[in-house]
């Protein structure tokens, strides 16, 4: 057997057993159901609410890059901070360094890993998703669930890739970020030109299969994979990091008696990708909002509330963030100490919202001030913004603890949350993208709404900490 | 009353009996080793101890406190070494011991001084203003060691405190242990026998989640060490399981045997019933 085999092998087997042990074989192998299961109501609720098969498809595509862009983020971004994630479980993908393998091709081995993993998990059932509205509603969602096949997975492998090309290009000095931000300078203004990009990208294998579609696919994938693997594959020996004592003044700032808040955003700051992973990952979901708005202008001649649309998604940036925060330590690392577990869930929801809740407002309003809309537009997408956030956080805390990264891999739990942002975000998607202008009573019940969730995220938040604290004392937690 | 008392306590992870019916005392001034193989269940007792785990059954007191009742109270009162923990990776150990001191409300100036002591005495002075993941594991080890001390508790739980450090800073360990024990209660969880049988003034012996022995190193007979009696121990408690096991279903004369076996294996099992599972094996 090759090298290459038995590692990418033992990778596969490595990913299984690591769920099963976590949460039970069946759990994580009900996953792909689940997600076909959501993603199967949603298409129809789309197509019996007359939504263009066009605009829905491309928003997947659309939304499916950017998990790309966050998976390799999350992988690489942050190799440091995934080991913490993982506690004193063992990768295969640490011991490079043991191992007569190089560093590159256990960095090709990971990503395809995951690209195999979540084509079966989430893209395969996503596809799958299209066929019983297509029975029931449109042809045309028939006819595209062969595509979403090869075109998502397709999708999703170029948002990792390119991430890790940018990533290998920025660690590389000036001159590697000049070269990243020129390449992305030249898609942009390919795009603005009116260049055939989107034909010639994995989305033109399904919107135009073409040669074009497949050369461009490839070529992509694999200039942006070699450029990342390449640049990762290479380790300097680092010097040790010093750092002038910095908790004390942080936690006099803050206000923060006991240090916690304080540790969280020093240890944030800290880890590779730093303070940035916050913007990152609100820049992805801005993106994703821009991306949406746009198609819903330009194919349904709607014209979108940006504030109300942009606000509700970049709420959901709360989840990512609350994860950044609880990857540098693990729950039973404070447990030495006279603190409960609702002491530190407490403090991460603080530092949460102190980093958070600004970044978010900037982004949106940077956003909001480039496409152009309205102050009340764009007072309802703060508002909405604010609520959201404040709900996710909250939500995520109670339901994962201090591991959600982990923790909503696990079926059940995916569902519950799945579930618990939908119900709320979904019709405030709807009435930022389809209701041109919408009337006092809309926009009061926004508010309302608005406020509802910030404060059920708050209920939530607060009940976390009983809740994981009596979980530990059981013992009942890996 | 005694600074640490256990009386019976249990603690069960599905169908693995972790801790099986632990009693240990430890008065101030005494230095206990919880002595076992890996997997005995010395961590869980441990985390009982200090209020990390509630326990199903039996009854605890450290410093006057119930650790089930009023865990945060206890963990108010006692130092923590866990056995595998690192200092938090994106601090220095400076910072991380400033964090120690506002979690445990030690006055600054009274905190700098203990820390240039813990420091000057493991040999880590030039290394606190290091990055805690760029520090080798030996120095984060004098880390974790220092946090423990930092609030100079009445009572310490300490597990595996040497590993990853050089010979000349795990005899100062050992040297500190000691001084510390003189005026306050520790336990010490090792499975090195010849560390226990060094610096404790009593060894308890831990098996299969069972306390099966416990001895009083300088009150050995002659011809006997330590590790004779810790093999003769958890040999002993061995037979009796297999015996047991074999006993369940097999001929009566066959299980008489086997219990003969037990009590003549064990003879100082008095606390017998004392006993904690490593968090290694019970989970």
């Amino acid at each position: 057997m090759s090298a290459n085999r038995a590692l990418f092998g033992a990778m596969l087997r490595e990913e299984w057993r690591l769920h099963a042990r976590l949460f039970g074989g069946w759990r994580f192998a009900a996953f792909p159901v689940v997600v076909a299961s959501l993603a199967a109501s949603a298409v129809a609720a789309l197509a019996w609410a007359g939504v263009e098969v066009a605009v829905a498809i491309a928003g997947l595509h659309a939304l499916v890059f950017a998990f790309g862009l966050q998976t390799g983020s999350m992988g690489l971004v942050a190799q440091d901070a995934l080991e913490r994630v993982l506690g004193e479980i063992s990768l295969l993908m640490s011991t490079w360094h043991h191992l007569p393998l190089s560093r590159s091709r256990m960095i090709a081995a990971f990503l395809l890993r995951d690209l195999v993993y979540y084509t079966l998990l989430i893209f395969l059932p996503l596809a799958v998703a299209f066929v019983p509205a297509g029975l029931l509603y449109e042809d045309a969602l028939l006819a595209a669930a062969p595509k979403l096949v090869v075109s998502l997975p397709a999708t999703f492998a170029l948002g990792l890739a390119t991430t890790t090309a940018i990533i290998a290009l920025v660690q590389r000095g000036v001159s590697g970020k000049l070269l990243a931000t020129g390449v992305l300078a030249a898609v942009g203004a390919g795009i603005w030109m009116g260049l055939p990009i989107a034909a010639a990208s994995p989305y033109g294998l399904y919107a135009d299969p073409s040669l074009l579609a497949v050369a461009g696919t490839v070529v992509g994938i694999a200039i942006t994979a070699t450029v990342g693997f390449a640049g990762l594959g290479r380790s300097e020996p680092r010097p040790a990091r010093t750092r002038e004592p910095a908790l004390d003044a942080l936690a006099d700032r803050v206000g923060d008696e006991r240090g916690l808040v304080a540790r969280s955003l020093l240890e944030l700051s800290r880890s590779a990708g730093g303070l940035g992973t916050i913007a990152f990952s609100a820049t992805v979901l801005l993106a994703v909002a821009g991306g949406v708005v746009a198609l819903v202008s330009q194919i349904a001649g709607v014209d979108p509330q940006a504030g109300l649309t942009f606000g509700p998604l970049l709420g959901l940036s709360a989840f990512t963030s609350y994860n950044w925060l609880t990857t540098a330590a693990d729950a039973p690392s404070y447990r030495r100490f006279p603190l409960s577990i609702g002491d530190v869930i407490a403090a991460k929801r603080r530092a949460l919202a102190l980093v958070g809740l600004p970044t978010g407002v900037a982004a949106l309003l940077v956003a909001l001030a480039w496409l152009g809309t309205t102050p009340t537009d764009a007072a309802f997408g703060v508002l909405l913004f604010v609520g959201v956030h404040q709900y996710v956080g909250g939500l995520t805390a109670f339901l994962a603890g201090l591991q959600p990264n982990e923790f909503l891999f696990d079926t059940l739990l995916f569902t519950a949350f799945g579930a618990a942002v939908l119900v709320p975000v979904a019709p405030l998607l709807v009435v930022g993208l389809v209701v041109p202008s919408p009337g006092a009573v809309l926009l009061g019940a926004v508010a309302v709404t608005a406020l509802a969730l910030g404060a059920i995220g708050t209920v939530l938040g607060r009940r976390a900490g009983p809740r994981w604290e009596a979980r530990y004392q059981r013992g009942g937690v890996e | 009353m005694s600074a640490i008392q256990a009386e019976d306590l249990q603690k069960s992870f599905g169908d693995l009996a972790a801790v099986d019916g632990l009693s240990i005392t430890v008065e101030a001034g005494e230095l206990y080793g919880l002595l076992g193989p890996n997997g005995a269940g010395k961590t869980t007792a441990i985390e009982l101890l200090t209020g990390q785990l509630e326990a199903d059954g039996g009854s605890a007191s450290v410093l006057g406190v119930d650790p089930s009742e009023d865990p945060i109270g206890v963990r108010e009162r006692v130092g923590v070494l866990p056995e595998k923990e690192s200092p938090p990776s994106f601090l220095t150990p400076r910072e991380f011991f400033d964090f120690v001191g506002r979690v445990r409300g030690i006055d600054d100036a009274v905190l700098d001084r203990r820390v240039e002591e813990w420091a000057g005495r493991l040999g880590l002075t030039e290394h606190l203003d290091t990055i805690a993941s760029d520090c080798s594991r030996g120095n984060q080890q004098k880390v974790m060691i220092a946090a423990a001390f930092l609030h100079e508790p009445d009572a310490v739980f300490i597990d595996e405190p040497l590993a990853n450090l050089d010979p000349i800073v795990q005899e100062r360990v050992k040297e500190a242990l000691v001084d510390y024990a003189a005026e306050n209660a520790v336990v010490l969880s090792t499975h090195h026998v010849e560390v226990a049988a060094e610096v404790c003034t009593t060894v308890g012996i831990v098996h299969n989640g069972r306390l099966v022995a416990e001895r009083t190193p300088t009150d050995l007979a002659p011809d006997r060490t330590l590790l004779d009696e810790f093999l003769e121990a958890v040999e002993g408690d061995h037979a009796a399981v297999d015996a047991g096991a074999v006993g369940a279903d097999a001929e009566p004369d066959a299980a008489a045997d086997g219990a003969g076996g037990v009590s003549a294996a064990a003879p100082q099992a008095s606390s017998s019933n004392a006993d904690a599972t490593d968090g290694d094996d019970g989970r």
